[in-house]
């Protein structure tokens, strides 16, 4: 993985609607050494705001005027096809298996997806923006469980894995370092990096930078199993 | 063969019971108001024969130009008045309730002028004023020529020694020429006849008003075809209603509570990171972070209140609204009479009615004082929220249109009255089970 540029502050725009949610997420991310470029209430000006300057990574809440369904995945969807691989990050109420594939299915990376209840943990929110902006990813861990229980039982290249590669496969989802799944299943670095060369050759993903074929192994499977 | 003396006797007294009804229908009650409604039914044809003959006179006359259709729908709207005197006529007779549904009652001007013509109800009460304008008058009349044949002889003493060659039921016995003392011979016969005329009355009354009856009211078939399309209306009107309902609550917990504990989380998170280095920012986050609870039970609360509140259902609705009106910056009086709890439904709907009609008014009457009573009479339950206010409310804003399809649900109604500079009083009744 990467390493996270920590020395230039990284520059988040935001869309919400929410005023409260807004202003309350700007100053947590400016405490936190981000810089808030944009906050803007709605897609039209989400789109202007990306126009007028790139930012490393768009936070973008799912629901937005005018209907209210789910114009901020169309925003966000818009937005990465406009400028290829812009990473940007949902943060949603609910957990919508769809609005996640529908994001991953460009295979570039840069996406994350988590639940709004995610912010509490600011040190550990504040990760997830930041691996995002530099490529990564951050699924929701209920996204995530929603996300695999389908696959589970399936034919195909999935139906290969053992239970702990799907184990490590879904914290790769969740924007986990080797290490730190290493930390969570009680195992060695070794023994992680060891499952995840095996997922990529079971998955017969061509070497070809570690992170993109972290990306297109969660992909797979999430368009797999939805 | 034998013959059973007692059932011959008890055949006899069969008779004999038959003979006293048949009898005594002149002292009914009833004898009184049916020569009454056929004694109305004279000139009442007669009015009905005038506006047959101008009616239909007009319309041909005009039907060749461009006002003939005007002319016919105004004709048509006359028939109807008519329909309607005649309706109120025959409760002399007939105190049943005669229920009466004209299609398209609402709807545009021109809509409603023209369904005068097109509505099968408008064509039955043309066909009862043509039947009662001459056959009918012949009824009454010949009913009511029995009557005055058993009068005239009732009084025959007075007069009928007076006439010469006068026809007597009695002249086949003392001939035709009678003198005072035979004339008496006639009272009986003149008895008797008062005992025909009120079964005469009788019968052509009945027929009279079984037929007004027939023609005037809607039958039952489509009485109850209108019933069914009204329920089909409201039941739409209900899921809809519960279907913006539901989406309402979802959006007001999305945008409202829940947002507010994301907010509430997030600063409890900054303060958590600050604790060590900034005590005095982590304070005052934490200071805020309470401050959003409250917002949160507060809007928690609201949105409670719109499904209704427990004590509702522990305590019924006087309980339920009291803090209502406790809370309420304009004082409000509520008067509750009621001699058992209504219904479930009920109860729940005139909970809702009156908390957001009450909302309503503290929101935008500008009043001094707000009113609250319910009372139930026999099947009813009467609800009743009026305020001393400025009055203007609009019937068809989205919160009397929601208040009126929840009352519709339940089969009531409601009804507003506000006119502008107040005061505004809002009526509903529905089925008190």
């Amino acid at each position: 993985m990467a390493d996270v540029q920590v020395d230039k502050p990284l520059r988040v725009t935001i869309v919400e609607d929410l005023a409260l949610l807004r202003d309350g997420l700007t100053r947590m991310l400016e405490d936190n050494g981000c810089n808030v470029i944009a906050a803007v209430d709605n897609p039209e000006d989400f789109l202007k705001a990306l126009e007028a300057e790139r930012p490393d990574v768009a936070i973008v809440d799912v629901r937005l005027p005018p209907t209210f369904n789910d114009e901020g995945v169309r925003a966000a969807i818009e937005a990465r096809s406009r400028w290829k691989g812009l990473p940007v990050l949902i943060l949603s109420q609910y957990v919508e298996q769809t609005y996640a594939s529908e994001l991953l299915a460009d295979g570039d990376g840069g996406v994350g997806y988590l639940l709004k209840d995610r912010v509490a943990k600011v040190a550990d929110f504040v990760d997830a923006v930041k691996r995002v902006a530099s490529g990564g990813m951050a699924l929701d861990p209920e996204a995530v469980s929603q996300l695999m229980a389908p696959a589970r039982g399936i034919d195909g290249p999935f139906a290969e894995l053992t239970d702990r590669e799907r184990e490590v496969l879904e914290l790769m989802a969740q924007g986990r370092s080797n290490k730190a799944i290493a930390g969570e299943l009680f195992v060695t670095d070794g023994a992680v990096e060891k499952h995840i060369s095996k997922i990529f050759d079971k998955l017969d993903l061509a070497p070809s930078g570690e992170d993109h074929r972290r990306v297109l192994a969660v992909v797979d499977y999430l368009q797999h199993g939805s | 063969m034998a013959i059973d003396p007692r059932a011959a006797f008890d055949e006899i007294e069969f008779d004999n019971e038959l003979m006293e009804r048949i009898a005594a229908r002149p002292l009914d009650p009833k004898t009184r108001r049916e020569t009454l409604y056929l004694l109305s039914t004279l000139p009442a044809a007669l009015g009905a024969l005038a506006v047959w003959s101008v009616g239909l006179a007009l319309a041909f006359a005009f039907a060749i130009i461009v006002v003939g259709l005007p002319i016919t729908l105004l004709i048509l709207w006359f028939f109807r008045k008519c329909a309607s005197f005649e309706r109120s006529r025959l409760k002399i007779v007939d105190q049943r309730p005669l229920p009466v549904v004209y299609a398209e009652e609402d709807g545009s001007r021109v809509k409603r002028t023209i369904s005068l013509a097109t509505d099968k109800q408008t064509w039955k009460d043309v066909g009862w004023l043509a039947f009662l304008s001459i056959p009918g008058f012949i009824i009454a009349v010949l009913a009511l020529s029995v009557w005055f044949l058993a009068f005239a002889w009732l009084i025959y003493p007075l007069y009928g020694w007076s006439l010469s060659g006068d026809f007597t039921p009695i002249s086949w016995l003392i001939g035709d020429n009678v003198n005072f003392f035979e004339t008496f011979l006639v009272v009986p016969c003149g008895l008797a006849t008062v005992v025909v005329a009120s079964w005469a009355g009788a019968g052509a009354s009945y027929v009279l008003q079984e037929l007004s009856r027939g023609l005037l009211g809607t039958s039952e078939e489509s009485l109850l075809r209108g019933r069914v399309t009204e329920l089909e209306r409201t039941r739409e009107e209900t899921l809809t209603q519960q279907s913006t309902e539901m989406s309402r609550i979802e959006r007001d917990l999305h945008d409202g509570a829940q947002a507010r504990l994301v907010a509430l989380a997030m600063d409890l998170g900054r303060a958590e990171q600050k604790f060590d280095d900034d005590p005095e920012a982590a304070k005052l986050l934490v200071g805020q972070a309470r401050d959003e609870a409250q917002r949160t039970l507060a809007e928690l609360r609201d949105l409670v209140r719109g499904i209704g509140p427990q004590i509702l259902r522990d305590r019924g609705l006087e309980a339920a609204l009291v803090p209502l009106a406790a809370r309420s910056p304009i004082p409000v009086e509520i008067k509750i009479d009621l001699d058992e709890r209504p219904g479930e439904r009920a109860e729940s709907t005139a909970y809702f009615v009156i908390s957001e009609a009450l909302a309503n008014a503290i929101k935008h009457s500008g009043a001094e004082k707000i009113n609250i009573n319910a009372w139930r009479n026999e099947q009813w339950f009467y609800l009743r929220v009026s305020d001393n206010g400025k009055g203007g409310a609009d019937e068809n804003g989205e919160g009397l249109r929601g208040l009126r399809a929840r009352v519709e649900a339940v089969d009531g109604k409601l009804v507003v009255d506000s006119p502008a500079g107040g005061p505004t009083i809002i009526d509903a009744w529905l089925t008190f089970k």
